[in-house]
């Protein structure tokens, strides 16, 4: 049957999640470079100013053990669904792979990619500095990024200039202005678009030309504003946690034995990756670049204020919590990821402190939807204080 | 004593005016308790073949016992990993709401943490005096410290699961034994019975190690008194005398005549009951 109005685009959007790889060779086809980014923390922008469409390499979640000769066995199922993506080459087609040096996982399926499936020659790897909150940091990741530049100029054979770079600045700042109205709707009690849906778009938005991203979404907002929200309003779940592409279990939380409403995803897969702006018309763009990732939401890895133990990333999540008003939060992270259980030792306390309660899941290369659920409706029922 | 059924003869079936079941469709077992006016009158375990068929036969098990038929029973509830499968269910409620609710009524309202080790999972839930969770942890994505772990030992030491507890306390000298993965647990194990150490020696290293796992997740949660064990590895000696001395406190005793791994059944029964309670006019 086909769909209309805003969940027709909706569609759009979500067909492009699920066939990255026709997307992808679509833009080829149209003689467009691609190029492959593994974390959030490289700036697509300086891909963008040489005309290379960057696209995040996603996981195919399906269980495999071809990785595990390559990489540890106790390295987060993310990292290996990634480095057997290379493996398997199913990205024969990119023109470059890029990452930064922040995950360690992550690092490892990069290394796998540039040693064992032929990207020794096209990848490159930008240093990042180990605490971004520190005054150096500015002129290091300055310097890191000037790198990527001449790297890119060599691979593009183009020379990319001020004006290159600053329209790709706006160009992406365009996209994570609209991408925030897409997730202020979530804040309504009945909003017109879902949080499983939104997390979709927002994936979508990870491997798309952003021009074309920027249209479609614009296209979405200008409908969604005219719709009546549907679903009725239900316990209100807010998930933090890590890297996370795995639509089915959004998709879970909103298909309980309860009324449930998914208002916020606080990972690198969803608000992470566009909760922040690069400052525009800057004379230094590079330096522009370096300021505006430093002020992004960091990674658990990468987010450390020296002396204080303070982490910055606390800051947002409590921003989350006041805006988007969750009435439990799902703790949902990798199994075998050190820094992001590592920030839950820390966070509940302060959820205590707020009377919301939370939940832990623990994700792999698949979803135990039984057990997931079981979680799922046991949170539920203790925020609806549930008992006999 | 995988499968049973009994009967609380002293509970008065004739002048009954809410006949209310909870169902637990476990992993490794299903069980059924039915209470008469709020009052434990009947129970059962069977194991869970498919969720389905085992709580037909949990249920029957238990029917045929009574003057009772299932259209008698005015509501049913059921919980656990295959609540969503049985058909003869009115409401579903999860598992850690069920556990919860059937410990304080089982133990009284002192209990404050419950440890539910069961076939297939293990968890830690708070709870108020009046037996509704507050929060909860999962065990994480591994088998070590969960029944199925202990099953698959006693396969290999070619015992029944109910010998393998009081055997592993017979000794104190033993090999200690890693407890990360469930799997590399019995791989060492079976290295020591080839090399042939005493399979006491061996139960006892194993026992202790997926002790330690579960004392890890109650100590993660925050362990509160009172502290009560059920499911099925709370009728385990050796992981109960474990996990008591890893955590330095001491769980409350089983009650006598009480099954533990029927609580979360009696939970969910308790569920029904007061559903029918709020449903009946005088509610």
């Amino acid at each position: 049957m086909e769909t209309k109005g805003s969940k027709a685009i909706i569609d759009r959007f979500r067909s492009i999640t699920d066939n990255t790889h026709e997307y992808a060779k679509s833009l080829k086809a149209k003689g467009r470079l691609v190029a492959g980014y593994m974390c959030t923390h490289a700036p697509e922008e300086i891909l963008y100013a040489a005309g290379i469409v960057p696209l995040r390499i996603l996981s195919p979640h399906v269980s495999q053990a071809t990785t595990r000769g390559y990489i540890h066995e106790t390295y987060c199922s993310f990292s290996h669904d990634c480095a057997y993506q290379g493996l398997h080459h199913s990205y024969d087609y990119l023109d470059l792979i890029v990452t930064s040096s922040s995950c360690i996982h992550m690092g490892e399926a990069f290394n796998v990619w540039v040693r064992f499936a032929g990207f020794k020659e096209k990848s490159f790897l930008i240093p990042y500095p180990h605490i971004i909150h520190t005054k150096p940091a500015s002129a290091f990741m300055t310097e890191s990024f000037g790198q990527l530049k001449e790297f890119v100029e060599k691979l593009s054979q183009k020379a990319i200039t001020n004006d290159d770079i600053e329209k790709a600045i706006k160009t992406y700042n365009h996209t994570r202005r609209l991408l925030k109205r897409l997730w202020a709707f979530l804040r309504h009690e009945k909003p017109p678009i879902t949080g499983p849906e939104v997390a979709a778009v927002t994936l979508a938005a990870q491997v798309m030309d952003k021009e074309e991203c920027n249209g479609m979404l614009e296209e979405l907002i200008t409908l969604l504003q005219t719709e009546p929200g549907e679903a009725p309003p239900g316990v209100r779940l807010m998930v933090s946690g890590g890297a996370c592409d795995d639509l089915v279990v959004f998709d879970l939380m909103e298909r309980l034995n309860y009324a449930t409403n998914l208002i916020f995803i606080d990972s690198c897969t969803a608000a992470r990756y566009f909760w922040f702006e690069v400052p525009e018309d800057m004379p230094n763009k590079l330096r522009a670049l370096a300021e505006g990732y430093i002020s992004k939401i960091p990674c658990p890895a990468k987010d450390n204020v020296p002396g204080t133990g303070e982490k910055k990333r606390f800051r947002f999540i409590q921003q989350f919590i006041e805006e988007f008003k969750p009435d439990g939060v799902v703790f949902l992270y990798q199994r075998f990821c050190s820094p992001q259980p590592m920030d839950i030792v820390a966070l509940k306390p302060i959820l205590d402190r707020l009377g919301i309660p939370y939940t832990e899941l623990e994700l792999d290369s698949t979803v135990p939807i039984s057990q997931f659920t079981t979680q799922l409706e046991a949170l539920v029922e203790i925020i609806e204080g549930v008992a006999a | 004593m995988s499968e049973y059924a009994l009967l609380n003869e002293k509970v008065d079936l004739k002048n009954a005016k809410i006949i209310a079941a909870g169902i637990d469709s476990g992993a490794a077992n299903s069980k059924v308790t039915i209470l008469v006016d709020g009052q434990p009158y009947a129970f059962s375990q069977v194991k869970t073949r498919t969720p389905q068929e085992s709580a037909f036969r949990a249920i029957d098990t238990v029917l045929t016992k009574t003057d009772l038929r299932l259209e008698n029973i005015h509501s049913v509830v059921a919980t656990g990993r295959g609540r969503a499968q049985i058909p003869f269910a009115h409401r579903t409620v999860s598992e850690i709401v069920c556990a919860a609710s059937g410990a304080v009524h089982v133990w009284g309202p002192s209990v404050r943490t419950v440890l539910d080790a069961g076939g297939q999972s293990c968890r830690v839930i708070h709870c108020t005096e009046k037996g509704r969770a507050t929060d909860f942890l999962w065990n994480d994505k591994c088998a070590a410290g969960i029944g199925r772990s202990l099953e698959t030992f006693a396969d290999l030491a070619k015992k029944d699961i109910s010998e393998i507890g009081s055997m592993a306390l017979e000794v104190r000298d033993f090999h200690k034994l890693g407890d990360f993965c469930a799997v590399y647990a019995q791989s060492e194990a079976l290295d020591l019975l080839r090399s042939k150490v005493p399979l006491e020696d061996v139960a006892a290293g194993f026992h202790q190690a997926m002790a330690r796992r579960i004392s890890t997740l109650v100590a993660r949660s925050g362990l509160k008194k009172d502290f009560v064990i059920i499911g099925g590895l709370s009728k385990n000696p050796a992981i109960v005398n474990w996990v008591e001395s890893n955590l330095k406190v001491a769980s409350l005793a089983p009650k006598t005549g009480w099954d533990p791994a029927l609580t979360v059944a009696l939970g969910a029964a308790l569920f029904a009951h007061s559903h029918c309670r709020r449903q009946s006019p005088e509610g």
